[in-house]
């Protein structure tokens, strides 16, 4: 085990590089000049130069590179363009925000999924089974930006049990739990629907496979019961090749939650990173982009070792 | 007793492998056939075929089909509803008619979902085959470096690419494009190792060596089929994340329309008239399906195990 | 017909079990009586698909869906098991009666060590703590002829070689010292040599712990050598039953006839080898009159007509055919 855990930490570290070459180099590869986009409608030759080389952009490729990894790898982003504060400042908070929107995300999408998937899963071409895939497949392929403008028209504007946008009441003196996830409601079920769909079918599949192997009659055989077979044995065999979708799925859910953070106005790190785009204030976009991805590899690595951990046989791989 | 049973079992045995391998070199003529048979039985993927085969006739139609021009409006009927008489789907915030716009904009969803599909593969395979089956330095230099971009979460990238290389409808076809080749890649890889696992085992027994370019023919179609039902399903999937784009604004320039931008155009108008998002959005959801399904069915049907 | 005697373990009285698929009835099992006495080793023999695994399935009332027993009494030390409840079907699954399946990598669960595996019965069927079930489990592995047993607790059961994964089958199935110990076929997917030793282990189990043996097989020889009577099943019926020297050594029924030719003999080089002609009748559509009828050499027209009953040759030796070898 502890063999495993050192061989997949350690390939981790060439991919973080890789992935800071990519963000680096997507930024580098954008059409127009950074100086001349600072200095607008002011820039001359004289000033462009100088503002060029103040930024390093006189350095070749790689220098600019090593100097730019440096300074992040310190916590330094560099300052925004549009805002002109510390990148950092403006991420990090939006980054949190994300960070509980994907929570409570995840646990309706853990908590739907699953529990479809284990009752469609152990009671085959029963009704219930029937129309949850049915529904699934159809969610599964529902746009997320669809959806949340669905949720936001019925449940916000028209009944209005819910808020439309933003993640505290602005009335409100105080920020409270409740305030947050009243608001969080809707976003977490846009953004945890398609995951929970997938999830379903998948939990679904993989009970189903569970459940005609030659062990679980075997098990029925030593006189144990149903449930306690399908919760004991069918958890531990169905469930690790699902810890992998699930870990893919929070990628998912990072990503997806741009989409609802722009639907309901969500102060998260997608939000950020699209009206930073649209802004072209590039150096958060690129800080954005890492930090989400970082977290992201960090994740996967982590269901990777779950995942081993519950099955012995791929820790032998 | 036992021992000559066992040896009666060995000889039974060699007689399958050799009959198998037979089988083998003559296996591509009737493969066709037997795919077709089988896919044809699962009703659902039929239907969900046809009604893409109906989407993509009636858009790539819509010069002749579309009742109306989808970017010029009429201010007097901004808003109208589903029925209203000559507008059979209503008509946007602009007065423009929602089923011309939605014919129109079928032309633009469906290709940027299916061309990045189509060239993302043939350059997957070509990635996979390579990395595949001369293994070595070659396999870790290229699956190394799509590793890279598996490590990026697939709807963050597209948006950062997108967004940084600005908007078009070139653009939004790149960004998807280069989101996909590390997934189809990866499924041409490893179609690749196993089957030349494979077939160096049974070579090795058969007969002597085999020139490589037989390999190739046999490697080949081995990738081939995944990579197809892979990329069914990733059709459907970039039809949604596509028109995702174009919501944002990242996707194709207006007044040109397509599913997206309708379903970003109908924002400020849910309450009083939600079919302008809601249709485009239906389109959405049952094209994705369609292809979804049709990617299962294709599964299904390449599965020897399921074949009768 | 049983096979007499008030001291029967297991008694199978005229068992019929259905699967309906769709518009089809699959009759897997039609109409079969046998008895396991205790301390008694009963092989049950024939070729794939005669009925026999869901025979045993049937005894534990395991059988899968859409499968059902339609007729028929199973008697398990006196006690009807077609009348009891799920739950008391559960109390005795294990415990009285236990099951050695065919295929040991697949009949043990990947993801449990072999010490929870074992001990699982124990803890469940006889209260035993943890510990003291892992410390039952470890003489079990002894009992089975596992070395290094305690270490073997803590292994999974890929990590173990096939004939290992049959005696921890076995072990599991010993664990609650079960009167009657079912076998399908546990040795086909062994090495020959394996599965000798594991036949002299059921053997001395057999004499040290005095249980009733059904064991499964569609090997003559594995008959011959393990047990002390056997039953010839084809198409979901008997064909013929009897101690086993009787019947391999003096073959009535023309079927079980033609399984004896079919074995290779040793010591008689250039022999050509005897298989039967013709397949098994298809489940779902079977011929009336004698099953093997079609496949026959003394095959005449009475066969197909009607049903054939059992004849009792006395000494408990029964054949079910009209025209019976002497």
């Amino acid at each position: 085990m502890l063999k495993f855990l050192v061989y997949r930490v350690a390939t981790i570290v060439p991919v973080l590089l890789g992935v800071s070459i990519v963000v680096f180099l997507m930024m580098k590869l954008i059409p127009g000049d950074p100086a001349e986009a600072i200095l607008g409608p002011a820039a001359t030759t004289e000033k462009i130069e100088l503002v060029r080389k103040s930024l390093g952009l006189d350095q070749p490729f790689y220098v600019q590179y090593v100097r730019w990894l440096w300074k992040v790898v310190h916590g330094d982003f560099g300052t925004s363009i549009a805002v002109n504060v510390p990148v950092a400042q403006l991420v990090w908070p939006k980054f949190w925000n994300t960070v509980l929107l994907t929570i409570g995300s995840l646990v309706i999408c853990i908590l739907v999924g699953l529990g479809v998937g284990i009752v469609s899963g152990t009671r085959q071409y029963s009704w219930f089974d029937r129309i949850s895939m049915s529904l699934t497949l159809v969610v599964a392929n529902t746009p997320a930006f669809w959806l949340g403008l669905v949720l936001m028209v019925v449940l916000a504007l028209y009944l209005g049990w819910f808020p439309a946008t933003g993640m505290y009441s602005m009335r409100a003196a105080h920020k409270t739990v409740g305030d947050l996830i009243h608001h969080m409601v809707l976003p977490a079920i846009t953004t945890g629907a398609v995951s929970a769909a997938i999830i379903a079918r998948l939990v679904r599949s993989s009970f189903l496979d569970v459940i005609r192997k030659h062990y679980i009659t075997a098990l029925r055989a030593k006189g144990l019961a149903e449930r306690d077979i399908i919760l004991r044995h069918g958890m531990k065999n169905a469930l690790p090749p699902i810890i992998n979708i699930v870990g893919l799925q929070v990628g998912y859910l990072m990503g997806g939650a741009l989409f609802t953070e722009v639907v309901f106005s969500w102060p998260g790190i997608g939000l950020q990173i699209y009206s930073s785009i649209v802004a072209r204030d590039l150096p958060v976009v690129q800080a954005a982009v890492l930090v989400t991805t970082f977290v992201f590899v960090l994740v996967n690595l982590g269901t990777d070792i779950v995942v081993a951990a519950l099955d012995p046989r791929i820790r032998r791989a | 007793m036992s021992a000559v049973n066992v040896r009666a079992k060995e000889a039974v045995d060699a007689r399958a492998i050799d009959s198998a391998a037979e089988q083998a070199m003559f296996r591509r003529p009737s493969e066709w056939r037997i795919f077709w048979e089988a896919f044809s039985r699962d009703r659902l993927a039929v239907g969900a075929a046809a009604v893409i085969a109906l989407v993509c006739l009636v858009s790539a139609l819509a010069p002749v089909l579309s009742p109306y021009d989808p970017t010029v409006g009429d201010n007097s009927l901004r808003l109208a509803p589903i029925g209203t008489p000559g507008h059979i789907l209503g008509l946007d915030g602009q007065g423009r008619d929602i089923l011309s716009r939605l014919l129109w904009g079928g032309r633009v969803s469906l290709i940027i979902a299916l061309l990045p599909v189509a060239v993302s593969s043939v350059v997957s395979v070509f990635l996979g085959l390579v990395a595949g089956f001369f293994g070595g330095k070659l396999d870790m230099i290229i699956m190394r470096t799509l590793d890279v971009f598996f490590a990026f979460p697939a709807v963050l990238l597209a948006v950062a690419i997108a967004g940084v290389l600005g908007p078009g409808m070139l653009n939004v076809m790149l960004s998807l494009t280069i989101v996909l080749i590390p997934y189809i890649s990866r499924v041409a890889y490893m179609a690749t190792v196993t089957v030349k696992n494979e077939l160096f085992v049974d070579q090795a027994r058969v007969s002597g060596a085999r020139p490589r370019q037989i390999l190739f023919d046999h490697i080949l179609p081995n990738t081939l089929s995944p990579v197809i039902v892979y990329g069914s399903t990733l059709v459907g999937i970039m039809i949604v994340l596509g028109a995702g784009l174009s919501f944002l604004g990242l996707g194709i320039t207006p007044p040109r329309p397509d599913w997206g931008i309708m379903c970003s155009d109908g924002r400020n108008f849910l309450l009083v008239a939600p079919h302008v998002s809601a249709v485009p959005g239906i389109m959405l959801i049952l094209v994705a399906m369609s292809f979804n399904i049709v990617g299962d069915g294709l599964r299904d049907a390449l599965d020897p195990k399921l074949r009768k | 017909m049983t096979a007499a005697t008030a001291s029967a373990l297991l008694e199978v009285d005229d068992l019929h079990t259905h699967f309906s698929v769709k518009d089809k009835v699959i009759r897997a099992v039609n109409g079969i009586s046998f008895a396991v006495r205790r301390g008694e080793i009963l092989g049950i023999a024939g070729e794939s698909g005669a009925g026999k695994s869901v025979a045993c399935l049937s005894i534990l009332r395991l059988v899968p869906h859409p499968g059902r027993i339609v007729k028929g009494r199973i008697l398990l030390t006196g006690q009807d098991l077609l009348v009891k409840s799920e739950r008391e079907m559960r109390d005795l699954r294990g415990q009285t009666v236990s099951m050695v399946f065919e295929d040991p990598l697949n009949s043990l669960d990947p993801a449990f060590k072999v010490g929870d595996l074992i001990a699982e019965a124990l803890i469940l069927h006889k209260g035993l703590g943890k510990r003291d079930a892992w410390k039952k489990a470890g003489e079990l592995l002894r009992l089975v002829g596992i070395p290094d047993p305690d270490r073997r607790l803590d292994n999974y059961p890929h990590e173990l070689s096939g004939g290992m994964q049959q005696r921890v089958m076995i072990a599991i199935a010993l664990s609650c010292d079960p009167a009657l110990l079912i076998a399908d076929n546990p040795t086909t997917a062994l090495d020959v040599t394996i599965q000798i030793q594991i036949l002299d282990l059921v053997k001395q189990l057999r004499e040290r712990l005095g249980m009733g043996v059904l064991w499964i097989t569609h090997d003559l020889g594995v008959v011959a050598k393990l047990c002390d009577r056997v039953v010839i099943m084809y198409a979901g019926e008997v064909m013929e039953q009897g101690d086993v020297y009787a019947v391999l050594k003096r073959p009535r029924h023309p079927y079980t006839r033609r399984l004896i030719d079919a074995l290779p003999k040793l010591g008689r080089p250039g022999q050509r080898l005897l298989p039967i002609e013709g397949r098994p009748p298809d489940p779902a559509n079977l011929p009336a009159g004698c099953p093997f009828a079609p496949r026959c050499y003394k095959v005449k027209p009475e066969c197909a007509e009607r049903d054939v009953p059992l004849f009792e040759d006395g000494d408990g030796h029964v054949v079910r055919c009209l025209f019976p070898e002497e």
